[in-house]
């Protein structure tokens, strides 16, 4: 495991390694780990030592680096760097260019942080696998067999497997807590709003949300806190309140006693793996012993939350890729048709795969004449019943817990052929987004096997308290595991 | 539930392969069929919600964004499909 972003700041500052090193080391392992793993579409190797020396040279004048100065940093190959490729692993985007930094992008290069390159995901993060990937599917370096989940399975890869120290990724039903879960780090989504998706490219603006991945949940805060807050690119992002930001040091002291958590009776239920519901209980208890109540609670629409995020989520998909029409940038079939309609038509039976695809004519159906009441109009008095669930629940308690996945990682290509299979993996994930609160998952206790994690949710903008438990949890397994 | 995939990818303007219609003629029955239990929901007295209110900013267009590099539009007309003395290239829109 690599160490925390306040230790690599440390060595730094204190002289006892450099940037340079610090990046070479890296990269030398994506160079001999990610032919295998295939995290990674793009490598940035100059421009990453070219930064790093000039950090290094800045440490050499004796002036100090910041915290985020000269962290190794990887990218989800949706969120727009200036100057290098964003393909969202589609052949639609493969020679696109990204022409402006995406304001996740723009607040981390201001702080210093080193972009080592952009990571592989599910075509338009599209899945649950990364299998659906142009560039070819990810591998979970826990077991290079499995999947590493998805959406954003390069990241959680890239992380997992020692090639970055953080990664930002985005979810939109599970795409950064899953792939935590399955490859053993720790993932957050932070509250619909809380970071700008200026830069995101799109898949369903009402559920999409950028966070990090990391192995510590206090780096997790570190980089939420460099890269929230309202941006005027951004309708949607929050003017956070005072009483909403973090408190990285009360983080820390992670203080849980006296906290009410529930346990969501839907969500344990038959088809958890007794493995994963081992791991669980195992957290719970300690939990206990720190002082937190545990209360058995409901949220009685859960059962109708994924046929929900099916409907929402590909409306907004069929509305979003349609700007892919082969006239402004990305593939084009414009020299090969005879009208504008052919090139509409071509280019786009060209540059998506079949995942795009599915999800551009379900949504296309779900709002077309005659259908959008039963579907659409359906599934949004739905998400308002699952996120009232949620209210209701918050009023008791100031956690919910949750296992992230019902079961470890599964086998490449188990899945690949049965959509519907595969949009269950999204089964403990996607309330969250529809409801668009924040949730992380992170390492249950256990250590033997394929990794467990499990997921803590909060209410709206209340990430004081998701990360204060998640770091209670985080503290113990770190002395259990990692300092011995 | 009345669909033909043919039709769907009319209105997505999408060419669908003989295999791609095979493949969608398959899948959509299913995942229609997952969708659909939704329909034991009693609804009546639900409303359909607004959220995600917006805070507004002024309309103003700016020549120079400060948000980006000075070289954006040229960024942006690199990466068009088809450039004719700087302008972008389509079919003719009307028919003649």
């Amino acid at each position: 495991m690599l160490p925390s972003i306040e230790q690599i700041n440390q060595s730094y500052n204190n002289s006892s390694t450099t940037v340079k090193k610090v990046v070479e080391d890296i990269l030398s392992t994506i160079n001999s780990k990610d032919t295998e793993i295939n995290s990674y579409t793009e490598v940035f190797n100059t421009e990453a030592l070219s930064q790093a020396e000039k950090l290094d040279a800045k440490l050499a004048r004796g002036e100090k680096l910041g915290l985020l100065e000269g962290i190794p940093i990887s990218v989800k190959d949706a969120i727009l760097i200036e100057g290098h490729k964003a393909t969202a692993s589609s052949r639609m985007l493969e020679d696109y260019t990204a022409t402006y930094d995406a304001t996740v992008i723009k607040k981390l290069k201001e702080a210093g942080a080193i972009f080592l390159g952009k990571t592989n995901l599910d075509e338009f993060a599209m899945g649950a696998s990364t299998e659906n990937s142009a560039f070819g599917a990810t591998r979970n370096p826990a077991d290079t067999n499995r999947v590493p989940g998805g959406s954003s399975g390069g990241s959680a890869a890239s992380v997992a497997g020692d090639m970055a120290v953080i990664s930002i990724g985005s979810d939109t039903g599970g795409s950064i807590r899953q792939p935590a879960s399955l490859t053993g780090i720790v993932g957050l989504k932070p509250t619909y709003g809380r970071v700008s998706r200026f830069g995101l490219i799109a898949m369903a603006s009402s559920l999409d949300q950028i966070g990090p991945f990391a192995h510590r949940v206090i780096d997790t805060a570190h980089i939420l806190q460099t890269i929230e807050g309202r941006d005027e690119m951004d309708a949607t992002s929050a003017q956070l309140e005072t009483s909403q930001l973090l408190d990285i040091e009360s983080i820390r002291q992670a203080n849980v006693k006296g906290m009410r958590v529930g346990i969501p009776k839907e969500y344990f239920i038959d088809g958890i793996d007794a493995d994963v519901r081992k791991a669980i209980d195992e957290v719970i208890e300690t939990y206990k012993t720190l002082g937190v109540e545990f209360v058995e609670v409901s949220l009685p629409h859960t059962e109708y939350a994924v046929p929900t995020y099916y409907i929402i989520m590909p409306a907004e998909v069929s509305t979003n890729l349609a700007r892919f029409d082969g006239i402004r940038y990305g593939l084009s079939e414009l020299q090969n048709s005879q009208d504008l309609q052919e090139v509409y038509r071509a280019s786009r039976a060209k540059g998506f795969g079949n995942e795009p695809l599915r999800r551009i004519m379900l949504g296309t159906y779900v709002l077309s004449s005659g259908y959008y009441s039963s579907y659409y109009g359906k599934a949004k008095q739905v998400q308002d019943m699952i996120r009232k669930d949620f209210t209701n629940v918050f009023a008791e308690v100031d956690a919910i817990i949750t296992p992230t996945s019902p079961h470890t990682a599964f086998n490449i290509g188990e899945k690949v052929n049965d959509p519907v299979s595969m949009y269950l993996e999204d089964i403990f994930t996607v309330a969250t987004n529809l409801a668009g609160i924040p949730g992380i998952s992170l390492p249950t206790l256990s250590n033997s096997g394929l990794p467990i994690g499990f997921q803590l949710m909060t209410n709206h903008f209340q990430e004081q308290k998701l990360l204060t438990l998640a770091q209670a949890i985080d503290n113990i397994r770190y002395d259990k595991f990692n300092n011995q | 539930m009345n669909y033909n995939v043919q039709d769907i990818a009319k209105l997505a303007h999408i060419n669908l392969s003989s295999e791609r219609n095979e493949m969608l003629n398959q899948d959509f029955g299913s995942i229609l069929d997952y969708v659909n239990t939704l329909t034991s929901l009693d609804l009546q007295s639900q409303t359909i919600p607004t959220y995600h209110t917006q805070t507004l900013r002024p309309d103003v267009a700016l020549d120079d964004n400060p948000r980006f590099s000075s070289n954006i539009k040229q960024n942006i007309i690199q990466e068009m499909p088809l450039v004719e003395e700087g302008y972008l290239v389509v079919k003719s829109v009307l028919k003649k």
